[in-house]
């Protein structure tokens, strides 16, 4: 039987590629996924490595709460520079150097922009300390240390990308308006290759610190410890001589180049590049089942005389379970290293979506092997079973009889009400886990996963049902395009509306999940331009040009002063913790705001004691006005606040600005943070060509801020939900592919059992063109019942997420251009599915086709 | 292999030949494994008359049929139908050929199951994005007795219904010549004698010049002049190198 199967696989060659290409490509893309985020997470923990060697210990200020860096406006507290002193006299202490690191001094390039992406590292270093060298991740590839007020050394990406070397001019913003420096070197991070879309630029210590604002003032104090201490002797040693607003902890739990947020942003990557790895393998199950049942059904008389001869019903289950094994293990074996192709592949998708990410050589990793070719040969074997079943009960009779058809099984016989079952199931799964109150993520997302693949095998069990009307509907536009052809085309759509509705449903998925995104996209753009055409009334909007970095109070006050403008108002952020929970603060100027952003009347009121809380917030922590609340900054103060009004800006926030705010006055005693989030500008006249170019000219020295037209600004906000949308469908684009793959199987198959038919058409007149135009329309009504049925499934989903949000004030909307480009572009891959069957097809000599068996 | 040792064809005849075939062979094969199913083969179809070839199976009467009928073309020789040379036609030309010119009637009916009666009667028109008049369909359908079955499919049909449907559906592009591959030759002989009638009626009463390929005898009776193979009377003095078994 092992025999039997074996020449089945090299007697139907092409089906056998074409399937086997179906698994490749999903297990290429888990392969990829571990391929790819291996080797960035090599390239993170070097980095990690590179940074924190050489540190024993690490003293800075204690803060009162946690703080991730990716999510939290808050800037930490300093230390004192006088502490070093302290440090230093511990006996255990080998070496100790104040430090301060920044992660917004931004390098200019050649044409006068920021170069970089972030976290972009600005650093001061003390190189007369001795032996400071080895607590730096510094290595100098060319060129020495910066040294006096003029001198910096950049990174080595940074200096070839930008062309800068040795003697150069460069301009460095950091605080205030932008200066020029001397590359005196430069310099890799370790021996780490990239670092991605991070720059960095070091100075001498006192050139840092005045730079960074910060005279007198270390960020942090970093030690070595004497030959033969070991690092908790000497963190030990050092705590104990340590004030109360100091602490001291291990370089990698201090972090201060902010590793974790780049591992954890790794993790995300490997997740959603799995993902859809997932949704690919899912996608080529359909495309197995269908291929193998299509063989099955062709095949029972084969099969049915082979039972004659007296194989067992097992050993036929066997040998089909055996044919999918076999082409799984092959296919698993080629995606794996198709795998690490695809990789760098999307290594370089990620790079051209400015999500560049630390490299150091691949990770191959045997966990990479194994977990893929398991998936790989699991998936194909299980989405073989159904058929290898089926072929069980083809009758030994059946050899005698032609065209004689497989009765269907118990499960076959119910399969409608199963289908209706699994998607009432996979309704409820959903529904409960996107709606139902205070589920955790992580229960959200154990409800929700299962719930959208239970969702998509029910509506694929129950497209037999829809699959006839569809086509039917579908085919009717054909039919008038196409003639004779065209109509024929719509009949054998209809004809199997089983294998039809399995070859849709392949591509179902991967449509659904593209209009699912296009949805949520359009509905996130349009809550964002709502919010923001309600919140600002400014004229001009002053932001970073990264658009998530804060911005310099000095070019704020330049903007403030060109002639024309009537004011010019920032917003500050940081984090404070309240009512045990971190909440977002912001410092206005209570004079301007309320003229320049949507505010309360009681805004103008702000005084030292005086705060402004959003409405949903203080309902929450039963706050009215005249309450009194406290806050406690991250330095540990505490601000007591009375609450003077409240706020009902639009519910969806894209500014993400903070729940409480505060004067600028009291912002400024309490809090670390100096620069703005954004500003806002008033003119006289209104906006117009000549004064943008008047501010332009303001900021002329802050390179890394910009000025836009309020709606200028809105559209810029909505720019990263199309490069979010971007990747998504370069991410889908390969399950489509892979359901391709299953359309041309699925033809090439009905080519196959209609060859008569086709030698009878030939021969009744019956043209070439007409016979491949008839394949094509079959193909492209297939593809367009895949689209429909995708739309619908995406609809759903999308529409049951935006519910979820919508106390969040997201819109549902629906982006009926993209749906149709889906539409079209479905059809499009319809036709080039059909090219290599219609060619068949149309090759076919009808005297060849007419000849009796 | 089907060889005229006698000119078969019909000097004098005043009706035109439909089909006309001149020192026809067809060699499969190359070298010393080539295989002659016909050769030399020379005759004449007169129009509006029902001739049919006899000859058991693997004496080369399907091969004639397809080379007549342009599905196949010889290895020398040529054929015309309605008095146009069709050898050496391109793919093209041949399909329209077929498709003004030729009907064809199959001994397993090959209907299309996606389609009724009705439709499959129409499908060659319908290709050649022709639409037939009501009352034209009607006849055509009525010819063959369906009018009661016009909407069934074929799955629906009992096989000499389906071989009805064949006939019309060869008919309906009242051909120059229609080709009838042994249609009863998956009948029992009482559907059988009903296809043969309207096949005879067909040539009686529209004068539709028909070739019947068949090796019952009975069948071949039918027609007006019957052509045989001598290598079916006389197997044993065939002087082709290898008798073989053809595509019948």
């Amino acid at each position: 039987m092992i025999r039997v199967a074996l020449r089945g696989i090299a007697a139907r060659r092409l089906r056998t590629v074409l399937t086997a290409l179906a698994i490749v490509l999903g297990v290429a893309m888990i392969s990829g996924a571990f391929v790819l985020s291996d080797t960035m997470r090599r390239g993170a923990d070097s980095l990690s490595t590179a940074s924190y060697r050489g540190t024993d210990a690490v003293v800075d200020a204690r803060t009162a709460f946690d703080v991730d860096a990716d999510e939290d406006a808050a800037t930490a507290p300093t230390i004192p520079a006088s502490l070093l002193e302290r440090v230093r006299a511990v006996p255990e202490v080998g070496t100790a150097v104040g430090d301060v690191t920044d992660l917004q001094t931004k390098i200019v390039g050649q044409d006068g922009k920021v170069t970089g992406d972030g976290p972009y590292f600005g650093e001061g270093i003390d190189p007369s300390a001795k032996g400071a060298g080895a607590l730096r991740p510094f290595r100098l590839e060319k060129g020495r240390f910066a040294s006096g007020g003029g001198e910096v050394v950049i990174d080595a990406g940074t200096a070839e990308r930008e062309g800068y070397g040795i003697g150069d001019r460069v301009e460095i913003a950091a605080r205030g308006p932008v200066r020029g420096f001397r590359v005196s070197g430069i310099a890799t991070f370790g021996d780490v290759k990239s670092i991605g879309t991070a720059t960095f630029a070091v100075f001498d210590l006192p050139t840092a610190q005045r730079l960074l604002h910060k005279p007198g003032v270390y960020d942090s104090i970093l030690v070595a410890a004497k030959q033969g201490v070991s690092k908790a002797r000497v963190r030990r040693a050092v705590a104990a001589t340590l004030p109360a607003s100091a602490r001291v902890q291990s370089a990698e739990a201090q972090d201060r180049y902010t590793l974790e947020g780049l591992k954890t942003f790794i993790g995300w990557i490997k997740a959603f590049l799995l993902a859809f790895g997932g949704v690919a393998v899912l996608v080529g199950a359909f495309t197995i089942f269908n291929t193998l049942s299509i063989t099955v059904a062709q095949r029972s008389r084969e099969l049915a005389l082979l039972r004659t001869v007296g194989s067992s019903r097992r050993q036929v289950l066997r040998s089909v379970l055996l044919e999918a094994l076999a082409v799984g293990a092959v296919a698993s074996a080629i995606g794996v290293f198709a795998g690490l192709g695809l990789g760098k592949g999307l290594s370089s998708v990620m790079a051209s979506l400015g999500l560049d990410l630390p490299e150091a050589g691949t990770v191959f990793g045997p966990r990479t092997v194994i977990v893929s070719l398991l998936v790989g040969v699991l998936v194909t074997v299980l989405a073989g079973l159904g058929p290898a079943l089926r072929a069980t009960r083809v009758s030994p009779v059946t050899v005698l009889r032609e065209g004689a058809e497989i009765p269907p099984g118990r499960f076959g016989r119910r399969l409608p009400q199963i289908a209706t079952g699994l998607t009432a199931l996979a309704v409820a799964l959903l529904g409960v886990g996107v709606l139902a109150p205070g589920l955790s993520g992580g229960a959200r997302g154990g409800l929700i996963g299962p719930g959208a693949l239970l969702l998509f095998l029910g509506v694929a069990m129950m497209s037999p049902r829809l699959a006839r009307p569809l086509a039917s509907v579908i085919g009717r536009p054909a039919e008038r395009l196409g003639g004779s052809a065209g109509r024929l085309a719509r009949r054998n759509a209809m004809r199997n509306p089983g294998r039809t509705a399995a070859t849709a449903s392949a591509l179902m998925i991967g449509i659904s999940l593209v209009v699912f995104v296009a949805v949520l996209g359009q509905g996130v753009r349009q809550s964002t331009t709502g919010a923001l055409e309600k919140s600002i009334k400014a004229d001009y909007v002053v932001a970073s040009t990264d658009g998530y970095s804060p911005i310099d109070p000095g070019g704020v006050r330049r903007v403030a002063g060109a002639p024309g403008v009537r004011s010019a108002t920032g917003i500050q952020q940081d984090g404070a913790r309240a009512f045990g929970e971190k909440v977002g603060v912001n410092g206005v100027d209570p004079a301007t705001i309320g003229r320049l952003y949507d505010s309360p009347a009681a805004i103008a009121r702000l005084d030292g004691r005086g705060a402004i809380v959003e409405r949903g917030y203080a309902k929450r922590h039963h706050l009215k006005v005249g309450d009194r609340f406290a806050i406690t900054t991250l330095g540990g103060g505490r601000l007591q606040l009375r609450v003077l009004g409240l706020d009902s800006p639009p519910k969806f926030n894209p500014l993400g600005l903070g729940k409480v705010t505060v004067s600028e006055a009291t912002f400024a005693r309490h809090f670390a943070t100096e620069r703005y989030r954004l500003a806002f500008v008033a003119t006289d006249g209104g906006a117009s060509g000549a004064t943008t170019h008047a501010l332009e000219r303001q900021l002329a020295g802050f390179p890394d801020a910009e000025v836009q037209t309020s709606s200028a600004f809105a559209d810029s906000q909505m720019s990263w939900v199309d490069s979010v949308l971007g990747i998504f469908y370069v991410m889908l684009a390969l399950s489509v592919i892979v359901s391709l793959f299953g359309i041309v199987n699925t033809l090439v198959l009905s080519v196959l059992e209609r060859t008569r038919e086709l030698g009878m058409l030939r021969a009744v007149g019956m043209t070439r063109r007409q016979v491949r135009r008839m394949v094509r329309h079959e193909s492209v009504v297939t593809a367009l019942i895949g689209a429909t049925l995708g739309t619908g499934v995406g609809l759903f989903l999308a529409g049951l997420v935006t519910a979820a949000f919508s106390d969040d004030g997201l819109a549902f909307s629906v982006p009926v251009g993209s749906l149709l480009a889906f539409a079209v572009v479905a059809a499009l891959a319809g036709v080039l599915a059909a090219v290599l069957p219609a060619r068949r097809a149309a090759r076919l000599d009808p005297l060849a086709a007419l000849q009796y068996e | 292999m089907f060889e005229t040792a006698l000119d078969l064809s019909l000097p004098g005849t005043e009706a035109p030949a439909a089909v006309a075939a001149a020192d026809v062979t067809r060699r499969y094969g190359e070298g010393e494994s080539a295989v002659e199913a016909l050769r030399g083969v020379t005759l004449e179809v007169p129009s509006g008359q029902f001739t049919a070839v006899m000859g058991p199976s693997g004496s080369g009467k399907s091969t004639l049929m397809h080379v007549l009928a342009g599905l196949d073309s010889p290895t020398t020789g040529s054929v015309s139908i309605g008095g146009r040379e069709i050898t050496g036609m391109n793919d093209r030309e041949l399909t329209l050929l077929r498709r003004r010119e030729i009907g064809f009637v199959f001994q397993f009916f090959n209907l299309l199951p996606v389609l009724t009666a009705e439709e499959n009667v129409l499908l060659p028109l319908s290709i050649a994005g022709r639409k037939p008049g009501k009352a034209f369909t009607d006849a055509v359908i009525e010819r063959v007795g369906l009018s009661d079955r016009r909407s069934h499919r074929p799955a629906e049909l009992s096989g000499g219904q389906q071989q009805r449907v064949a006939i019309a559906r060869a008919l309906v592009t009242e051909p120059t010549v229609l080709f009838a591959d042994e249609p009863t030759g998956n009948l029992d002989s009482t559907t059988g004698a009903e296809i043969l009638a309207l096949l005879r009626d067909a040539v009686n009463a529209h004068g539709q010049t028909t070739l019947m390929v068949t090796h019952d005898a009975r069948a071949a009776a039918t027609a007006d002049r019957v052509l045989s193979s001598p290598m079916a009377a006389w197997p044993e003095t065939s002087s082709a190198p290898t008798r073989t078994r053809c595509s019948t």
